[in-house]
């Protein structure tokens, strides 16, 4: 059992390493042990290195079989009853069980060359997927696309959420994202596409894109932003660091439905914004924050539009009027 | 075999066994399933997979043991460190490529399976829920002193008993170098 360590290596940097990594899961920190840290660290490589080792196992130890038997008990314990209580499956788990058995087309692409691939990231996950001509989206949390290559064309319908598109370079084969009535074209460029419940706000980092809707159309280039609900708003400017800022968690909203911010950040936050007064869910907001912020924001917002705020015991954050 | 087919005959049996193992949720064991299979098909893209039903149970329930856990506040603390002095972020850590690294995996559950069944206790519920030392004495009704030596030792002699096999492996390499340049004299 223990105390055996006497032919283990275990020097001075190694041990320090996981006295600072038990030291900062022992309980939350104030700023002067951060700042100790950050310097124990940035004193040397070996140090980072060291530190990454004991933190990257003290994680591994989440996916093993002993907390699988731990997880599994304590689930268990709190489930619920029956089966029959349980609630109807949304559509996009619907879209879930399509996607998983969409993925097979990727296998014989001669023989399925046009049928729709759907990828997606599940809540409080950002990932990036790359598609057959190269080109790579990242997804936002909880966001979903389904994509079809043609021989002339390149299409994408952005089903939910946020995608950030590094198009590569086809002439002949525009590149073609759909949203709703929404139609944004592009050759070779990159840009972002954020959609909060009926606005679709769309930014460009490089190249030249088209958005096109019923008569209107616009034609935006580098570091602009336009956002589209019912018509197209006016082009504006925005510096290079404001470009699909949800990538660092950070969230503007201009005069959108309480209900879609919500929505919004429900699919980053692992505990949910939740209504009391369904009344509130029509209210229309703008602030711009950090996730990392979020109470913050909801003190302001709640001063400036009349709204109360609570966390209650398992963490989820109830708004009343 | 090809996915559909493996999506056919597999699902009943993961969809039974996960009601088995975890109960009816929340969370659901129909999503975990689904998710657990999309997981899949993204990572046998990358490489093949000798056991899919094996490494599709291990993604499913690591991603019930994720939908346990607790939002973490300190985790989201060193990720944040990690990113302000440039250390590479913990890309090794998440449901499929835990359930991947078979080997690594292998070596961390043999070492917690020579803990003491308090040790393990304590690490499981710092590691798992991410309580905080303070939480987990009150719980269980040690001192905060106690529970911070066991997980200390507990932690070392995961990392030691790593770090063993670590090590026997270099020793094996620097061997076979040696030889080779013998040859090579």
């Amino acid at each position: 059992m223990m105390g055996v360590f006497s032919s283990s290596p275990d020097d001075t940097v190694t041990q320090q390493a996981r006295e600072w990594m038990q030291r900062m899961h022992s309980d939350e920190v104030g700023d002067t042990v951060v700042y100790a840290f950050k310097q124990w660290l940035l004193a040397s490589a070996a140090h980072r290195e060291a530190y990454r080792q004991a933190e990257l196992i003290f994680r591994q130890i989440r996916y093993t079989d002993q907390a699988e038997a731990y997880v599994a008990d304590t689930i268990k314990a709190q489930s619920l009853p029956t089966l029959a209580q349980r609630s109807a499956k949304p559509w996009y788990l619907a879209l879930a069980a399509c996607a998983a058995l969409l993925m097979v087309v990727m296998f014989k692409p001669w023989q399925y060359a046009s049928q729709a691939i759907y990828y997606q990231s599940v809540k409080g996950e950002i990932k990036t997927v790359k598609l057959t001509d190269g080109s790579e989206v990242t997804l936002g949390a909880g966001s979903q696309i389904s994509v079809v290559m043609k021989k002339h064309i390149r299409s994408v319908t952005q089903i939910n959420g946020e995608a950030l598109y590094h198009v590569s370079h086809d002439e002949n084969r525009p590149f073609v994202v759909n949203i709703a009535d929404k139609k944004i074209v592009v050759l070779g460029t990159v840009f972002d596409i954020q959609q909060t419940g009926e606005q679709v706000k769309l930014t460009v980092a490089e190249g030249i894109v088209r958005i096109e809707q019923e008569n209107e159309h616009r034609r935006l280039t580098q570091n602009q932003t336009i956002t589209a609900s019912e018509t197209l708003s006016e082009i504006k400017d925005i510096l290079p660091s404001q470009f699909a800022n949800w990538q660092q968690k950070r969230f503007s909203f201009n005069h959108n439905r309480l209900s879609d911010v919500v929505k919004t950040l429900n699919r980053y936050l692992d505990k949910p914004i939740r209504f009391n007064h369904p009344a509130l869910e029509e209210r229309r907001i703008t602030a711009s924050f950090r996730l990392e912020q979020l109470d913050q924001m909801l003190d302001a917002v709640g001063e400036s539009y009349n709204i109360h705020w609570h966390k209650d015991e398992q963490g989820v954050i109830w708004l009343s009027s | 075999m090809f996915f559909s087919q493996l999506y056919k005959n597999y699902w009943p049996e993961l969809r039974t066994k996960l009601y088995a193992r975890f109960g009816s949720g929340p969370p659901d064991p129909e999503d975990i399933a689904q998710q657990a299979f999309i997981k899949y098909s993204e990572c046998v893209t990358d490489s093949p997979i000798k056991n899919p039903k094996a490494f599709i149970y291990t993604i499913a329930r690591n991603l019930f043991i994720d939908a346990y856990r607790q939002q973490n506040k300190q985790q989201q603390i060193i990720d944040g460190i990690f990113d302000d002095v440039g250390i590479a972020p913990l890309v090794e850590i998440s449901p499929e490529q835990c359930a991947l690294d078979k080997e690594q995996n292998h070596l961390i559950q043999k070492a917690i399976s020579r803990l003491s069944e308090k040790q393990k206790k304590l690490i499981l519920a710092s590691s798992v829920d991410g309580k905080s030392y303070r939480h987990i004495a009150a719980e269980m009704g040690y001192s905060l002193s106690d529970v911070s030596r066991s997980i200390a030792l507990a932690h070392q002699f995961i990392q030691s008993e790593i770090q063993k096999v670590d090590t026997e492996a270099e020793k094996t390499f620097d061997t076979s170098v040696q030889l080779n340049y013998r040859d090579s004299l």
